[in-house]
């Protein structure tokens, strides 16, 4: 523009903004002579003139101190942090920076948080707020986000965590008050994650709409359990004064942001408990259903003033809809005196509840939590706004209409209904189901959920909607499989959970030899209807045939029906290797055949549910070295490759090298994460292995075996109410399981709690092949000191065993003459141990690696007196399982020992060892499963022999107490 | 007092060369400058308390007080430091907003916060680049209004502190500061403020 222009446009917008706004136009009529560009142009600006109020009225380190204070940044993009690749800025605030990254490691996203450092300087306090934040995490709250790591890089301290896509409730609300039903669905998503946090002894502390974070599948997270205690105590290291007024963050804009939500205990500075959670809430939820906040003030101190000494603005006199049992609720959310409030979150929760049932069918449809908007920065200016955060400006979102979101492109594949006339034929119809779910789980845009979950849903009367929500997803395929002799009609349907409408469905005549082509249809149209994006790889991928041979096909799905049974025992493992050999023998270059008969050999090997054999451990290096060498690129072989080498050759960093090669062809495998927390659990890496048990369960929420291992892990920490959580977990999808009730019981013994483990075990009866919960139930026995009632039942499976059940009979022998020599009848006990001497002994020959068949010899030979070999034993079975190599094994070696050598007359050893193992995490009391504790070894009669030492009675003094 | 630091007499001579017209005298500042304006605004902001606010003016008289020699002789000397100084804050916003623009391409397409406040501070470092340069636009066409803009936005300083900066009448600061901030609004909202 010319001066001369400028200069006029300038003048004529201070002329007729200082007249009155009717004679404005008049005005510019006059002065413009026709300019109409220039008239419009002053109009403009007039317009503006009323808008502009606080605009930059702040001067910009007042709105934004962050980008003077903030040296430099915390890290850059491709920067790699840990095994965390930098790939960009989330977002920075008063608490740190947040970037997204990578884990190259386990190729998946995560949100990366750098704590500032006067907040880390403190040890003390950082590691109180690590125990917090990974309490919180640990209890795999579906509503609590989830940490993977708290880790060091340099000097930066950063927590690895969930990345989650999604809106705060912050931006939610932005849009204005909520609908009541929504409003409710989030506080009651927020109130059970502080239920479990509570329980967990874990204060949130820092309760606000910006640590809420909404999903577009309706999923609520609490974000930041622990952080606000580093800050708060930060504070107090710092200055003492502090300790008495009220403790905040730094940035203006987030003081008043969080002194909002504080409840009055925490705004005077004062000790907070589970009650000020409640406050806090009680604050949210009024202002998403008033719009409004209870207790406004435009500085923080105007804040504090109205939380301390005024009541909230009923919401239900300005609001008709707002019901009276709310109001009812948020007044007693509200007390100031905590003793007033809801003393739990479960009371508040049950009111909740009630509330949300009286309104089904009644509230109108309106904005839900389940159809939350994605929201973007617009150009509108909404200076309105900027109460929000005292001079915050331009600060606005205005909202598109959404795309699908990320989360809506997952599902779970259900079993499918066989309709064949012949019943047996399930095999068949598991299979193709089997095939269409393991083809779309190698889609990285979609989100399936592993077989062993959905396969519980194989008889079920619960509704759509509530499988939907147990496995978090928003979509379900469901079918049914009819075969006449080489005829095969599937028929399948793709659902949207939110409203049970069919989003797909299609029916498929097929002959039995084209069956592939059917499930590569199946998949190719279920990635497209929910707009999955697809590489060529994966298009390969899904339309392959793994074999042209039909009957090794067959062969192939019915050992694979054999490994979706509950639990691997001997008897599936064998019916699953039975024909998998089979298969590979029909066609011997079907890799995804010889890939998961590698599978089974070694899990059999290392789990012991198969006699762990030299042969059994060269067949499952053969199998999986075939699959490679017929597919190089598939994702199975590189998987039975990598286990193959945890699994047999104990060889962890070859295995972890292969999982995560296998990961770019398995996205969706909840296996891989699974493997990895074993391997990290082998290797003592307890935190680690934790995360990775989170993460396969997120992929796999309803698979037994996992949900007990990682019950297994608490059990070995002595975490024993975690321990027991997961295996009520486990319980609740397969009740009566044999194995979990028997392992529940293994914690009341190492509890010391004999009457209640009786109970549990009272309505078992495990057969020879049950050797966990028979052993289980024999110690039990042999605690209480009263053995004779199980010898008979003993005796009874010991007449005519299964040879299949290899060294376990003579296992079982030495129990026997353990449970008779208690009873006070050694010649008895004498006869039972020189048979298993006999027993056992053989096996070594072809099992050298086996460190419970020589811990049993070991063991036996003690009950013999023969001291040179029970020693020499139990030194054997410590070099096979090295602590350092073997975190999970070894324990039971260091038991052997500690008992060896205390009925052997070796005292100094026997403390030596059980001090060791008292100090670290095991499941090694002789009976599966049981942790040593001090309460086992005050009851255990094979410790009789030390109960004179000064030293054992300070053992035994010990409270139990998890590493 | 003794002998003031090098430093201190240095900066009061920088100052008096960049009010003389001597923008290289600028340049020089930068390096003694910056580090105070950080170490100080970190201090403010540590000892915040819920009630006060932060006061751009304060922290620059601070930053004054500890760079410049004798202080009191010369008035007119703080006036030159605060307008040296909210240029440099200027340009230290704008270039750590920058940097962390470069850092979040890639990962702007998704609407992802763990906390608002850093979503808001994502929007400031945002809002602050696109200001910088509607400023810039502005100063094109009417420097002064942009110079206005520059002292009081980023270097708090009051209509009259600037009006005394600038040795103009504090009306003439009052009427193109109005323009000034309607004219960035305008072409901050995306409309046209000029003639189309």
């Amino acid at each position: 523009m010319k001066h001369e222009r400028w200069q006029r446009l300038n003048d004529l917008f201070q002329s007729a903004i200082e007249r009155a706004p009717e004679e404005r136009p008049a005005f510019l009529e006059q002065a413009c002579q026709g300019d109409e560009g220039l008239r419009r142009a002053v109009e403009r600006l007039i317009a503006a003139d009323k808008r502009v109020e606080n605009f930059i009225e702040s001067p910009a380190f007042e709105v934004a101190p962050e980008l003077l204070t903030t040296n430099s940044l915390d890290a850059s993009v491709g920067e790699l942090i840990g095994h965390y690749r930098v790939e960009s800025l989330i977002g920075i605030g008063g608490m740190g920076e947040v970037y997204l990254a990578r884990d190259e490691q386990l190729g998946r996203k995560v949100a990366l948080k750098f704590l500032p450092a006067r907040l880390t300087a403190d040890e003390t306090q950082l590691s109180r707020f690590k125990s917090e934040a990974r309490a919180a995490s640990a209890l795999n709250h579906p509503n609590i986000l989830t940490v993977y790591e708290i880790s060091t890089d340099g000097n930066r301290q950063f927590i690895a965590t969930e990345f989650i896509e999604g809106v705060t409730l912050r931006a939610s609300l932005a849009d204005g008050r909520m609908n009541l039903r929504a409003a409710l669905d989030i506080a009651v998503q927020v109130i059970s994650a502080l239920a479990a946090a509570h329980q967990a002894g874990v204060v949130h502390r820092d309760i606000k709409p910006e640590n809420i974070m909404l999903r577009p599948d309706g999923y609520v997270k609490v974000l930041d359990f622990g952080i606000a205690k580093l800050a708060e105590e930060g504070s107090v290291s710092e200055d003492h004064e502090l300790a008495t007024t009220a403790l905040l963050p730094t940035r203006p804009g987030l003081i008043l942001g969080t002194v909002r939500y504080m409840s009055p205990e925490q705004a005077r500075g004062r000790k907070v408990d589970a009650r000020s959670d409640i406050w806090s809430l009680g604050v949210v939820l009024y202002e998403m259903v008033g719009g409004i906040l209870p207790f406004p003030g435009e500085r923080p101190s105007d804040c504090i003033a109205s939380i301390l000494t005024k009541e909230p603005p009923p919401l239900s006199e300005m609001l008709p809809d707002v019901p009276m049992k709310l109001e009812a609720v948020l007044q007693r959310a509200l007390r100031k005196e905590r003793e007033e409030r809801y003393q739990t979150t479960s009371e508040m929760l049950a009111d909740l509840r009630s509330l949300t049932n009286e309104l089904e069918g009644s509230a109108p449809a309106g904005r839900s939590a389940r159809q939350i908007r994605h929201y973007k920065r617009g150009v509108l200016l909404m200076l309105a706004l900027g109460i929000l955060a005292g001079a915050v400006f331009f600060y606005s979102f205005f909202f598109l209409p959404s795309a699908p979101s990320p989360s809506e492109k997952s599902i779970a594949v259900l079993p499918f209904e066989n309709l064949s006339e012949e019943k047996s034929n399930a095999y068949f119809t598991d299979g193709i189901q089997n095939e269409i779910l393991t083809r779309l789980s190698k889609i990285a845009d979609l989100k399936v959920i592993s077989r062993t979950s959905t396969q519980r849903y194989q008889h079920t009367s619960q509704s759509l909607s509530e499988i939907a929500r147990q496995l978090g997803v928003a979509n379900l395929l469901e079918g049914s499989v009819q075969q006449t002799n080489d005829q095969v009609r599937v028929n399948v349907q793709l659902i949207r959970a939110a409203n049970d409408s069919h989003l797909w469905a299609e029916t498929f005549d097929r002959r039995l030899t084209d069956i592939f082509s059917v499930e590569s249809e199946v998949a190719k149209a279920i990635a497209d209807q929910l707009r999955a994006k697809l590489t060529r790889q994966e298009e390969q991928i899904i339309t392959a045939r793994p074999t042209e041979n039909t009957e090794a096909y067959d062969a192939y799905l019915r050992g694979l029906a054999y490994l979706s049974r509950t639990q691997l025992t001997t008897a599936n493992t064998l019916g699953a290797q039975k024909y998998l050999r089979e298969a590979v023998r029909l066609d011997s270059k079907f890799a995804l055949s010889w890939a998961l008969l590698s599978y089974v050999d070694a899990t059999g090997y290392i789990t012991q549910s198969l006699q762990p054999t030299l042969n059994l451990r060269e067949e499952a290096r053969q199998a999986a070295e075939t699959a490679i060498a017929f597919q190089p690129n598939l994702g199975e072989a590189v998987l039975a490759k990598g286990h193959y080498h945890y699994a047999c050759l104990k060889d962890y960093d070859t295995a972890v090298r292969y999982f995560e090669q296998a990961r770019q062809f398995l996205p969706n495998s909840s296996q891989i994460p699974e493997l990895l927390a074993y391997v990290a659990r082998r290797r003592g890496r307890w935190d680690q292995s934790e995360s990775y048990f989170n993460e396969a369960e997120r992929l796999d929420p309803r698979n037994v075996n996992l949900l007990t291992e990682h019950g297994i892990s608490y059990t070995m920490l002595r975490r024993f109410p975690e321990a027991l959580r997961k295996l009520d977990q486990v319980l609740n999808i397969t009740p009566d399981d044999l194995d979990t009730l028997a392992q529940k019981a293994a914690i009341a013994q190492a509890q010391g709690d004999l009457p209640w483990a009786a109970a549990l075990l009272a309505p078992l009866h495990p057969n020879a092949d049950d050797a966990g919960p028979m052993e289980i139930q024999v110690y039990q026995a042999i605690l209480e000191r009263r053995p004779a009632q199980v010898i008979p039942r003993l005796k009874e499976l010991l007449i005519q065993p299964d040879p299949a059940l290899g060294f376990n009979i003579g296992e079982l022998r030495f129990w026997l003459g353990w449970a008779q020599e208690v009873a006070g009848d050694p010649a008895a006990a004498r006869e039972s141990w020189q048979q298993a001497r006999n027993e056992l002994e053989p096996f070594l020959k072809e099992q050298p690696d086996n460190y419970l068949l020589i811990g049993d010899l070991a063991l036996t030979n003690m009950a013999l007196g023969d001291k040179a070999a029970a020693l020499a034993l139990s030194e054997q079975a410590m070099t096979v399982v090295p602590l350092e190599k073997d975190a999970v094994n070894a324990p039971f070696a260091f038991d052997v020992l500690a008992r060896v050598s205390a009925q052997l007359g070796e005292p100094d050893r026997a403390i030596a060892a059980l001090q060791k193992l008292l100090s670290i995490p095991s499941e090694a009391a002789l009976a599966p499963r049981v942790p040593l504790t001090p309460a086992l070894l005050r009851l255990d009669p094979m410790f009789d022999p030390l109960r004179g030492d000064p030293r054992f009675r300070e053992l035994v003094k010990e409270t139990t107490k998890p590493r | 007092m003794s002998t003031p630091p090098p430093s201190q007499q240095e900066v009061t001579r920088l100052l008096a060369d960049w009010s003389g017209g001597n923008e290289d005298a600028l340049e020089k500042l930068i390096p003694v400058i910056q580090p105070e304006l950080h170490r100080l605004a970190h201090h403010y902001m540590s000892r915040e308390r819920p009630g006060h606010t932060l006061q751009t003016t304060a922290l620059l008289n601070e930053a004054y007080l500890r760079l410049v020699d004798n202080p009191r002789r010369d008035w007119q000397n703080r006036t030159h430091f605060i307008a040296a100084a909210s240029q440099l804050m200027r340009r230290i916003m704008v270039d750590r907003a920058r940097e962390r623009r470069a850092l979040k391409r890639g990962g702007d397409a998704m609407k992802v916060s763990l906390d608002e406040a850093m979503l808001v501070s994502e929007e400031r470092a945002e809002e602050l680049l696109a200001l910088d340069e509607a400023l810039e636009k502005l100063a094109a066409q009417d420097p002064r209004k942009s110079q206005i803009v520059e002292l009081r936005y980023f270097g708090g300083l009051t209509t009259e502190e600037a009006a005394a900066f600038l040795k103009i009448s504090h009306r003439t600061v009052r009427r193109e500061w109005r323009m000034a901030k309607v004219w960035l609004y305008c072409a901050l909202s995306g409309e046209e403020p000029d003639e189309t």
